[in-house]
């Protein structure tokens, strides 16, 4: 429905489009105007560019974060020249897939958070979170994941980059073993929760950004497709972690 | 419609209002393979939709939601069919009707006295419905089975008297409302297929702000004015008219 403006409409001010773009997220004490203008500072790195990166993409631009670096060679491109339609107050970049560990830390160094999400965007799949996982400890920064793990998906966030105490993804890939049982959902549900886990996603980089932060930053989340239900997992530092606990930093 | 197309809406989704929960459902919907959708939306594109209406662009400002929305998904998959009804949907034997031709109806509309419309309409014309809303910080959202039992109005009684919370009056987070219309998708692709738990009797909420996710269960209202089976009439009853 349209309701009427409560000011009269001067259509070429553009703190006035500013402030009636975020309108609805200016509103919320977590966020209010000095929490817009830090996320429009914000440079947000996402990894990935497929069925998990779409709507968080989506979600940052629209909340308007400053500048989004997309990483994917071949998707990375066509991805920000759709979501560049969607808000043109943030900047969007395209970046090919890194090469190697120092080249993937290389791109992360401007980032303020980085954001790995389910997408094959390395040779070997079964190793490219990890392999992330020790290019943002690297780099010194935090790392959001979100993935797809057999039955379920599954959320964590590595901060070992930036505190030592910390844990990693790997401590958390290696750490939690008290899954709950569920039923095997369908693969057209098990895809949707791909989208799921991005809205998510966008949703903690959100608070991340603007520091409040909370249970699901720094516990895992769990998400049974098929129950529709989700799990809460404690992350907990493994002092014998290779990747967080070795001697990374030279 | 062509009988064929008839044939395919009647196994799609009907999406009661293309807001931020219509935009993220209708979009989940489509990527996951559903080709026949129903939108009904009598709004038009404004600024502040852009923050949280993700199937819209700059391009799409002042035009009819629904028209600008078809026009996207058919961008994402040619082969969908996607009817389109403009106009505001209030009244349960009108939501009936229009939803008479489809397999299952998401609620994404903003307002109480439409969601319960659309409650008592699922419970009188026996059609899934999946409800779902979300304000502030805070989203919740379940599956009403056709018939009800149980349904909205046992959970919550009706409407309330001033309507409560709305993102116009309170904001919203914009990747809330996708988790909410994400997870609205695939309850009605748990109807479409007959797999998985659908959230009957129970009302998952979710709260961004502590981060946690639950599941309230409620049983049915044996007084509930929309769903109660009515008691057989006693022989006392009888003789007493």
């Amino acid at each position: 429905m349209i309701f009427p403006p409560e000011q009269p409409v001067r259509p070429n001010a553009p703190e006035d489009a500013w402030l009636e773009r975020y309108s609805r997220q200016l509103l919320l004490n977590e966020v209010g105007g000095a929490g817009q203008l830090r996320l429009g500072q914000a440079v947000v790195g996402i990894l990935g560019a497929g069925a998990m990166a779409n709507p968080l993409t989506l979600y940052l631009a629209a909340a308007g974060i400053g500048h989004l670096e997309v990483v994917d060679s071949e998707q990375a491109a066509p991805l920000c020249a759709t979501v560049r339609t969607l808000n043109p107050l943030v900047q969007l970049t395209p970046r090919p897939s890194p090469l190697s560990q120092e080249e993937a830390a290389a791109q992360m160094r401007p980032w303020h958070l980085a954001l790995l999400t389910d997408e094959p965007i390395l040779p070997n799949d079964s190793t490219s979170r990890l392999w992330f996982n020790r290019a943002a400890l690297q780099a010194g920064k935090t790392l959001l994941a979100g993935w797809q793990s057999g039955k379920f998906c599954r959320m964590a966030i590595s901060r070992a980059g930036q505190d030592p105490h910390a844990p990693c993804l790997q401590c958390a890939e290696t750490g939690t073993h008290a899954l709950q049982t569920c039923s095997a959902p369908s693969t057209t549900l098990l895809h949707m929760a791909t989208g799921l886990i991005g809205s998510i996603l966008a949703m903690e980089a959100i608070r991340f950004l603007l520091d409040n932060r909370s249970a699901t930053c720094y516990d895992g989340l769990i998400f049974y497709p098929a129950e529709g239900r989700y799990e809460s997992v404690p992350v907990q530092k493994d002092p014998n972690c290779p990747a967080c606990c070795g001697n990374h930093h030279g | 419609m062509t009988s064929r197309d008839a044939e395919t809406a009647k196994r799609g989704v009907l999406l009661l209002g293309v807001g931020g929960l219509g935009c993220a459902a209708a979009l989940a919907l489509v990527t996951a393979g559903v080709r026949s959708l129903g939108l009904v939306d009598d709004d038009q594109v404004a600024l502040s939709n852009l923050h949280r209406q993700i199937l819209f662009r700059m391009t799409d400002l002042g035009k009819n939601k629904v028209s600008q929305a078809r026009l996207r998904l058919l961008e994402q998959q040619p082969d969908c069919v996607v009817e389109t009804t403009a106009r505001r949907l209030t009244e349960p034997e009108a939501i009936g009707e229009v939803a008479a031709q489809y397999a299952v109806v998401i609620d994404g509309t903003d307002n109480f006295a439409t969601r319960f419309a659309a409650n008592d309409a699922a419970v009188r014309h026996r059609f899934p419905l999946v409800h779902g809303a979300a304000t502030g910080t805070r989203g919740q959202l379940c599956s009403i089975a056709p018939g009800g039992q149980p349904c909205l109005r046992c959970l919550f009684g009706g409407p309330p008297v001033r309507d409560g919370a709305t993102c116009r009056n309170e904001g919203v987070f914009g990747p809330l409302v996708g988790e909410v219309g994400w997870l609205m998708a695939m309850e009605a692709v748990k109807w479409l297929q007959g797999s998985g738990q659908q959230l009957l009797g129970r009302l998952l909420t979710i709260d961004v702000s502590t981060a946690k996710r639950r599941t309230v269960s409620w049983s049915a209202d044996p007084q509930c004015a929309v769903c109660a089976v009515p008691a057989p009439l006693q022989p006392a009853c009888l003789h007493s008219t």
